[in-house]
C-alpha cells in the first residue's frame, strides 16, 4: 500500500516535472503545446489524488493523510534531483 | 485583496516576504537548526553517553528504578520516573522532598535526578545534557529567562509564517520553478536553491511553523483565555484534567510492585506508558499516576490513570478530551514528531535540513541581490555590512558551536564539576568567536574557515568513537545498534558536506564590478520592491 | 492605482510613513484583531468553554498573519489601519456584549 503510493506520489512530480518547457526539452525533445502540458498536469493531479487512498489504507485515517503528505514530498525531492542531476541525453541541451 | 493589481499586490507582498525574513531570520536559523537536530534527541542523549549500553529490558530498567527511590528517597512527596523505551539510555528518575514548613514550592529544574541504567543501576555516567539540550535551545535559548525566549522564538515563528505565505502568494510561476535550479550562475542560482528548499518541502515548513505558534499559544495569547475564564487556571483545568491531591495520613503502608502496575495500565490506556508519578510513597495515600507515552499516539495529550499506591487499583481515569482540544493536542504531536516511526523520523530531519537550507540562503540571498546593486562595491552601507557579517558569525559559527560542544561532550573530564554546563558554554564561546572574526575579518575567508573547521570537526568525531569508547561505527553496526551508528555516519555526510561547501567557497571568484549607472544609486529603495522571480 | 512601475505613480508605501502605518496595522493591530476575535470565538461558538476558548486561540494565528499580508496588499497605509481598527472593533464589541450577556466559567 505505502509503496503503490509513494510510487504514484513520485509518478505525479515526474509528470509535473515533465510539464516544464526546460524539461521536456532535455528529456523528450521538444517543447509542448499547450494541449500535452495540459495532458501531462491533469495526469499529475490524478496521481496526487490517487496516492491518498492507499496511504489511507496503509495507516489509517490519522496517520495517513501525514504518510500522503510526507510521500508527496519525498517524491517531489527525487524527480527534482533526478530531474537536474542526471544528465540529459547528448545534443538535447 | 488585489487593490493595486496583480502585479503591485505581487511586489508588496514580495516586499513583505524579505523584510518578515530578514529581521530575525538569524534568531530562525539557530531555532530550525536545533530544532532538527532534536528530532534526534533520544538518539543524542545516548550518544552523548557512550559508557551506557542499549535498554533491552525496560521492566528491569524499571523494578531498578524503584530500588532505588525506595532506598534513596522513601519519604519523599513525590517520584517521577521517565520510563525507557529502546532508544533512551536509561530511565531518568527524579524525586521532591516533604516541603518543610511554611515554606514555598519550589520551581525550577529539579536537581534530585538519576539515570537508571539498562541493569536497572544508577549510572555511572558522564554528566551532560544530551539531546536535549538541542530540544530545549530551540524556544528556551540559553543565557536569558525562558519568557523572554520564548516570545522571542514566538515572534520570530509568527514573522516565519508571514514570510512562508507572502512568498507562496508572491511567487509567480510556481510549476516552471518548482523544478529549475540553474547552477554556478550566481543570483539566479541561489535564488533556485532557495526556492527549491522552500517549496519541495512546504507542507512541512508550513506545518511546523503554524504547530510551533500553537505551542506556544497560551503564552502568546494570554487574553485568549479571560473572555470565556474569569481565571487562566479555569482554562488549565478544564484541559489537563487532574485527580484530587491527596494528604499524607502518616500511616506508613508498602507501595506495590510498578512493574506489575505499568502492565496493567498499558492494557488500559491501550499503548506504551511513558511516565510514572508517584504521589506519597510509602504511606497509605500514595496515588501512581500512568501516563501514555507520547510516542504511541498522535496528540501530544496522552491520557493518564491514577490508580491506588497500597492496592494497584485504578482510582481515577482521564476523561476524553473534545474535538478542539484534540487537535490542538495533535498539532503539538505532529511538531513533535515523537510518534514517527524511524524512516518518518528521518523524513522529518530531511526536511527540517531543507528548513535551515532555505533560511540560510534566504539570508544570503539578500546579500547576493544587492551586492550586484552597490554603488561601490568595497565600501557597502551599513545595512548590508551588517547582514552579511550576521550571516558568516550565525550560519558559519552555530554549526560550528555544535561540533565543538560534541567534541567537548568527548573530551571535557568526566569529574570536572559543572561538566553539562561547560559542555553548552563551549558552544557559545565557539560561536562567540565566529562572531568576533565575522567583524574582524572580510566575509569570504572567514566562510572558508568557519565551514572548513566545522567539517574537519564533525568528520572527525566517529573516527574519535571508533578509536577511544566502546560505541565506534564498527561495533554499533555489528551489534546492529542502529541509532547510534546512523548518527556516526550523518557526522561524517555533514562533515563532508561542510567540507565541501567551504572548498566551493575558496574557489568562487567574485565577479569584476561593473560600472555603475548614476541612477542605481540614487533609488536603493527599488531593490527591496521586485518579486521573487 | 495598479503598480506599474512608472516612477510618477510610485503606490502609496513606497513612503516611509505609509510603511510605517503598514507595520503598524501589520504587527500590534494585526495582533489586537487576533487576541479580539479569539476572545469573541471563546464566547460565541457553540461549544464548552474550554474547547471554544482552544479554537480561537488556533485561528487567532491564522488571523494575525493574514492581516499582516492585508496590512501590506492594501491601497494605503492608512486603509490598513482603519480597516484592521473595524475588524478588531467587531470582535470587541461581540466580546463585550457576550460578557454583559452571560457568565464565565
Amino acid at each position: 500500500m505505502t509503496t503503490l503510493a509513494f510510487l504514484l506520489a513520485t509518478l505525479a512530480f515526474a509528470l509535473f516535472g515533465l510539464s516544464t518547457d526546460a524539461h521536456h526539452r532535455q528529456r523528450l525533445g521538444n517543447r509542448p503545446d499547450a494541449v500535452t502540458v495540459l495532458r501531462l498536469r491533469g495526469g499529475a493531479w490524478a496521481a496526487v489524488a490517487a496516492a491518498f487512498p492507499f496511504a489511507i489504507a496503509a495507516q489509517g485515517w490519522v496517520f495517513g493523510p501525514i504518510l500522503w503528505v510526507a510521500l508527496l514530498m519525498l517524491g517531489a525531492g527525487l524527480v527534482f534531483l533526478a530531474l537536474n542531476l542526471i544528465p540529459a541525453p547528448a545534443g538535447r541541451k | 485583496m488585489s487593490e493595486l493589481g496583480d502585479k503591485g499586490f505581487r511586489q508588496s507582498q514580495a516586499f513583505l516576504h524579505t523584510w518578515s525574513g530578514l529581521l530575525l531570520g538569524w534568531v530562525l536559523f539557530a531555532v530550525f537548526a536545533a530544532g532538527t537536530i532534536a528530532f534526534y534527541r533520544e538518539g543524542l542523549n545516548r550518544w552523548m553517553r557512550p559508557e551506557l549500553a542499549k535498554v533491552e529490558q525496560p521492566e528491569k530498567v524499571l523494578a531498578g528504578a524503584q530500588r532505588f527511590l525506595a532506598e534513596k528517597a522513601p519519604d519523599a512527596k513525590s517520584w517521577s520516573i521517565y520510563l525507557p523505551s529502546e532508544s533512551a539510555p536509561g530511565a531518568m528518575v527524579s524525586w521532591r522532598p516533604q516541603p518543610k514548613e511554611g515554606e514555598a514550592p519550589r520551581r525550577g529544574r529539579n536537581r534530585n535526578q538519576m539515570m537508571i541504567d539498562a541493569n536497572g543501576e544508577p549510572a555511572k555516567v558522564r554528566e551532560t545534557r544530551g539531546g536535549e539540550f538541542f530540544y530545549r535551545f530551540h524556544f528556551d535559548l540559553y543565557y536569558m529567562p525562558v519568557i523572554w525566549a520564548r516570545w522571542l522564538v514566538g515572534v520570530a515563528a509568527l514573522l516565519m509564517l508571514v514570510a512562508i505565505l507572502s512568498g507562496i502568494v508572491t511567487h509567480k510561476k510556481i510549476f516552471r520553478d518548482f523544478f529549475t535550479l540553474r547552477r554556478a550562475k550566481g543570483q539566479r542560482s541561489w535564488l533556485d536553491g532557495h526556492n527549491a528548499t522552500a517549496v519541495l518541502a512546504l507542507p512541512f515548513h508550513l506545518m511546523i511553523t503554524y504547530t510551533g505558534l500553537v505551542t506556544l499559544a497560551v503564552m502568546l495569547l494570554p487574553w485568549a483565555t479571560s473572555a470565556a475564564f474569569k481565571e487562566d487556571a479555569g482554562y488549565f483545568e478544564a484541559i489537563y484534567p487532574e485527580p484530587a491531591e491527596v494528604e499524607r495520613t502518616g500511616r506508613a503502608a508498602p507501595l506495590v510492585d510498578l512493574t506489575a502496575l505499568v502492565r496493567d495500565a498499558e492494557q488500559r490506556l491501550g499503548g506504551k506508558a511513558g511516565y510514572l508519578e508517584v504521589s506519597e510513597p510509602g504511606d497509605a495515600a500514595a496515588r501512581v499516576g500512568v501516563i501514555r507515552s507520547g510516542t504511541s499516539m498522535l496528540s501530544s495529550r496522552t491520557p493518564r490513570i491514577s490508580y491506588d499506591g497500597t492496592t494497584g487499583k485504578p482510582v481515577w481515569a482521564s476523561p476524553e478530551a473534545g474535538p478542539a482540544v484534540v487537535t490542538a493536542g495533535s498539532m503539538i504531536g505532529i511538531h513533535a514528531g515523537r510518534y514517527a516511526s524511524d524512516w518518518l523520523r528521518f523524513l522529518y530531519f530531511l526536511c527540517g535540513v531543507a528548513g535551515t537550507l532555505m533560511v540560510a540562503s534566504g539570508l544570503v540571498l539578500w546579500t547576493v541581490k544587492r551586492r550586484e546593486k552597490l554603488p561601490d562595491p568595497a565600501r557597502p552601507h551599513f545595512g548590508f555590512k551588517l547582514v552579511e557579517r550576521l550571516n558568516v558569525a550565525t550560519i558559519g559559527g552555530f554549526p560550528l558551536g555544535v561540533a565543538v560542544m560534541l567534541w567537548a561532550n568527548r573530551l571535557l573530564p568526566v569529574e570536572m564539576a559543572g561538566r553539562a554546563a561547560w559542555e553548552v558554554h563551549c558552544l557559545f564561546l565557539a560561536w562567540g568567536a565566529a562572531l568576533v572574526l565575522s567583524i574582524v575579518r572580510k566575509p569570504q575567508p572567514n566562510w572558508v574557515a568557519l565551514l572548513g573547521l566545522t567539517g574537519v570537526l564533525l568528520a572527525a568525531l566517529p573516527i574519535y568513537n571508533l578509536v577511544a569508547t566502546e560505541r565506534g561505527l564498527i561495533a554499533t553496526l555489528l551489534t546492529g545498534d542502529g541509532v547510534l551508528a546512523g548518527i556516526d555516519i550523518g557526522l561524517l555526510v555533514f562533515g563532508a558536506a561542510f567540507l565541501a561547501l567551504a572548498r566551493r567557497v575558496a574557489r568562487h571568484k567574485p565577479a569584476a564590478p561593473r560600472v555603475r549607472r548614476r541612477a542605481a544609486a540614487v533609488q536603493p529603495a527599488d531593490a527591496q520592491m521586485e518579486p521573487a522571480e | 492605482m495598479s503598480g506599474r512601475g512608472n516612477a510618477a505613480a510610485a503606490p502609496s508605501w513606497r513612503k516611509r510613513g505609509d510603511i510605517v502605518l503598514r507595520i503598524i496595522a501589520a504587527l500590534p493591530l494585526g495582533y489586537a484583531v487576533a487576541t479580539f476575535w479569539a476572545m469573541a470565538l471563546s464566547r460565541i461558538l457553540p461549544m464548552n468553554p474550554a474547547e471554544a476558548t482552544t479554537t480561537g486561540m488556533l485561528v487567532a494565528f491564522v488571523i494575525c498573519a493574514v492581516a499582516a499580508m492585508w496590512a501590506f496588499a492594501a491601497k494605503s497605509g492608512w486603509r490598513a489601519v482603519w480597516v484592521l481598527a473595524v475588524a478588531g472593533g467587531v470582535a470587541a464589541a461581540i466580546t463585550w456584549i457576550s460578557m454583559r450577556a452571560g457568565g464565565m466559567a
